[in-house]
């Protein structure tokens, strides 16, 4: 059963405004964030400089400062990239596909077609890219404003097809993810944590080394999922049970001790990955019935740290 | 029935009281309920809560039952008879005043053209609602002709085979037909309207009844009638033998010129040969004498357009004397009286005063007058008021010096002496009188005073056990008139009265059915399929939030 996507329930305008906006609310700030910048971080050396207070102490060229002594330190200065590659990996799992009123693949979407549409009016490179299933592991590389209108397709191509796979796609992004480009994972975080899971946090962790800016976007349904089971007996079904699914005869006690597993999982994920380099977000789903276009326009609109995606400075 | 849905809907109940009652949650987060403990109290728990929380139950079951309301209403109400229309009960004439001749043909001819054309207009007046007939012959008892017939025609052809009856009339029989009829429901032709076709006048029950509507036609017309009206015998009283015959013949309307009524006797003979003269009344008084046993006839002349009283004949024999249980050795008196003996079926038993009695009417005879007479003794006390003290004379009884009869238990003294001694007794019920002797027919007081005694006690006796009548009327057991067997019902000979008809074919209107109730199972149908695509409706707009 395919999942039909619908439109972005924002307009062009809307986005226009969005990344204007983004411009102005935000300051450059510390190392660690990804900031496009005309002198800053890339791959591409330029210069040795004298270090001074305030500068990244792991630039430091410790090899030349000997070589020079008197007690000076060195750092290096690199050449900024004038594009933005924008990576949005996407988990379209069975359990993406819940609740079905409200699903949360429906929201990634629409939070990956948002941004991938504002990265590219800008003229920067986004990549597509579905994070699970790599026996149809493409990832559609889109640049400029002309391919601003092929992201719907690209994504209804990406996600439409359900499959129960867990095995993690990576490879489409050995090249995909140059220097200081922006890696979002969108997911709820709800896979096996096994050797799969292990892959990925392995190359979360690696691709922080590059200068890339990692965000994990945690797209929370339990909160709305949990208003939706009042003190009773259930036949609990979904994704990772059998078709029987499982007579559960809930109480109060019962979904705190699901919330606390879940909490945990997605715990124990984050500590796979070596690296604390990245970024972790969460939407969380209300908890009660709701529109799902209005609580992602209002959610998109509101969120600061996603914004950050579009800051540059002058 | 209601029973069995009654108990099909409680095993409805319990089978969904008994399914495992977990509500169905699809989650995301559905993984991290497998290792929770498996609810076992859920499983199958019988909670009353339950079904009152599963709408959709409720509308399938009501749904349900209303489907099988449907089909037990089918079967028991037998919905397919119409509700409104014509049903015609046809109602003929067929006495003996039908065979009156008036206009040329009979009054039964007249009343079978008169029912064929009405019956074909009362089938044009029920237009395209359902018709249904049915013939009925009428007398002196209700006869089914055609008990139920879509079609005029088949009506029409039935009537060919109604034919006159010397026989009378009983309206009380078609009144209660009719009244009983609004308690039955025939199934194969219900009633609305009622047509009757007589020579009678429309008698005031028809013109107020409540159940069906009446429509009364007379088909007679005046006509001149003159027959018997009633034949009587004089009998004597003692043997029973009919001695005269006295006939009472009335005309209705003018007399035929030069009527005559003529008697003839067993041997051919005229015994009476009368000229008939009317003067002021419309009836005459004859009779004629009875010598001999065997048959009379007797005769109207010139005959005229009503037979069945122009002629009886009268039989006469020893069958009509009387019968007498004669148990006395002195058999003289018995004998000279023609008394039948009949151990049998005697309407009198003569015993002598001792024997035992049954409840025949009871003759004992004592032998008082054989006993040597005593001084006088004056009498102490009688029964006044019995028919057995009739003209006798006190005194002389007094002088006879009559000794006293020993009585049984349950009779009353009639005559008793200052000494106590009883003379005369009787019984009411049964029947029975004690008399001191057989007359002696001897010219003294006591010859006197015997005769008169017995046969007081006889004539009391006799006639509490009449003799039979001279002739009986016919019946439909036996219709046709012979000997002793007169077709001389009331009125039928009445032929003179003018028609009084009641109501008419052409204001008959299809009228719903009484007793029929309009079919309940199409509601039922509709019931349901209304709250089936209610309930679908609300759960394809609603979907799972419905449910």
């Amino acid at each position: 059963m395919s999942t039909l996507l619908k439109t972005l329930p924002v307009s062009r305008s809307f986005l226009q405004r969005y990344r204007v906006q983004a411009q102005r609310r935000h300051q450059l700030s510390p190392m660690g964030q990804h900031l496009r910048q005309r002198q800053g971080h890339s791959l591409e050396y330029r210069e040795h400089v004298e270090y001074t207070p305030g500068d990244d102490i792991r630039h430091v060229d410790w090899r030349a400062s000997a070589r020079f002594g008197d007690d000076k330190l060195l750092v290096r200065r690199f050449v900024a990239e004038e594009s933005l590659s924008l990576v949005i990996s996407l988990d379209a799992r069975p359990s993406m596909r819940q609740p079905e009123d409200t699903a949360k693949l429906q929201v990634a979407a629409w939070i990956a077609e948002a941004l991938a549409r504002i990265t590219l009016y800008g003229g920067d490179t986004v990549i597509l890219h579905r994070l699970f299933d790599p026996q149809d592991g493409r990832a559609w590389r889109l640049s400029g404003q002309r391919d601003a209108t092929h992201v719907y397709p690209r994504l209804c191509n990406l996600l439409e097809k359900e499959s129960n796979s867990t095995e993690v796609n990576l490879k489409p992004l050995h090249d995909q993810l140059p220097p200081t480009a922006a890696w979002f994972i969108l997911s709820d975080f709800y896979f096996d944590l096994d050797d799969q899971a292990r892959l990925l946090a392995q190359r979360i962790s690696t691709a922080q080394q590059g200068w890339r800016w990692i965000v994990l976007l945690d797209l929370n349904s339990w909160p709305y999922e949990k208003s939706k089971l009042p003190e009773g007996a259930y036949k609990i079904l979904g994704p990772g049970v059998s078709t029987q699914g499982n007579d559960i005869q809930l109480q109060n006690m019962t979904l705190q001790e699901v919330e606390a597993k879940i909490y945990h999982h997605k715990e124990t994920f984050k500590n796979m990955i070596p690296r604390a380099g990245y970024e972790y977000l969460t939407w969380e789903w209300p908890a009660h019935a709701f529109k799902p276009a209005e609580f992602f326009t209002q959610r998109f609109g509101q969120d600061n740290r996603l914004n950050r995606l579009f800051v540059r400075q002058a | 029935m209601m029973w069995v849905l009654a108990g099909f809907t409680g095993l409805l109940i319990a089978i969904h009281m008994a399914q495992p009652r977990f509500k169905r949650q699809k989650l995301s987060a559905a993984r991290f309920f497998a290792d929770l403990p498996r609810a076992v109290q859920g499983r199958k728990t019988l909670r009353p809560g339950n079904p009152l929380k599963s709408r959709p139950l409720y509308p399938q079951l009501l749904i349900l039952l209303l489907l099988l309301a449907a089909l037990y209403s089918i079967q028991e109400l037998r919905a397919a008879a119409p509700t409104t229309g014509v049903g015609l009960w046809i109602l003929v004439d067929t006495s003996a005043s039908m065979s009156t001749r008036q206009d040329g043909m009979t009054r039964m001819e007249l009343a079978r053209q008169e029912a064929g054309r009405l019956v074909s207009q009362a089938q044009a007046r029920s237009q395209d609602h359902p018709f249904c007939a049915r013939l009925t012959a009428f007398d002196m008892e209700l006869r089914e002709f055609v008990p139920a017939a879509q079609d005029a025609l088949l009506i029409q052809g039935n009537l060919e085979r109604m034919e006159h009856r010397p026989l009378g009339t009983d309206l009380s029989l078609l009144q209660n037909a009719i009244r009983q009829m609004s308690l039955q429901t025939n199934a194969q032709c219900p009633i609305t309207h009622v047509l009757v076709i007589t020579d009678l006048h429309a008698p005031e029950w028809v013109m107020n009844e409540a159940t069906r509507t009446v429509i009364w036609v007379d088909v007679a017309k005046p006509v001149d009638n003159l027959g018997i009206l009633s034949v009587q015998a004089a009998r004597d009283p003692l043997t029973g033998l009919v001695r005269k015959v006295k006939l009472e013949l009335v005309t209705y309307g003018l007399p035929p010129s030069n009527p005559k009524v003529e008697v003839s006797d067993p041997s051919g003979k005229l015994v009476l040969d009368h000229n008939l003269e009317w003067g002021s009344g419309n009836v005459w008084l004859g009779e004629f004498a009875v010598a001999t046993a065997g048959l009379y006839h007797v005769q109207i002349t010139p005959g005229d357009a009503y037979a069945y009283d122009d002629q009886v004949t009268i039989s006469v024999d020893t069958a009509q004397l009387i019968h007498v249980d004669w148990q006395l050795a002195d058999r003289s008196l018995f004998e000279q009286l023609g008394w039948i003996q009949d151990t049998d079926r005697p309407q009198l038993r003569v015993l002598p005063l001792g024997s035992t009695i049954n409840d025949l009417p009871t003759l004992l005879v004592g032998n008082l007058y054989d006993l040597p007479a005593g001084p006088k003794i004056q009498i102490r006390y009688f029964y006044e008021g019995s028919v057995l003290l009739n003209d006798l004379n006190f005194d002389v009884l007094e002088s006879l010096g009559l000794s006293g009869l020993s009585i049984p238990n349950g009779f009353t003294p009639v005559l008793q002496s200052q000494d106590e001694q009883i003379w005369l007794a009787q019984r009411s019920t049964p029947p029975a009188a004690i008399v001191p002797g057989l007359p002696t027919f001897t010219e003294d007081n006591l010859g006197k005073v015997s005769i008169t005694i017995f046969f007081n006690a006889v004539r009391w006796l006799l006639q509490e056990k009449p003799l039979e009548p001279l002739y009986t009327l016919t019946s439909p057991a036996q219709p046709d008139p012979g000997v002793n067997r007169f077709a001389l019902h009331p009125n039928e000979g009445n032929t003179g009265l003018p028609s009084v008809s009641y109501g008419d074919v052409n204001a008959i209107e299809p009228t719903p059915v009484i007793g029929q109730s309009d079919p309940v199972w199409p509601s039922f149908l509709a019931l349901a399929a209304l709250l089936f695509a209610l309930e679908r409706t609300l759960f394809i707009f609603g979907g799972q939030k419905w449910r």
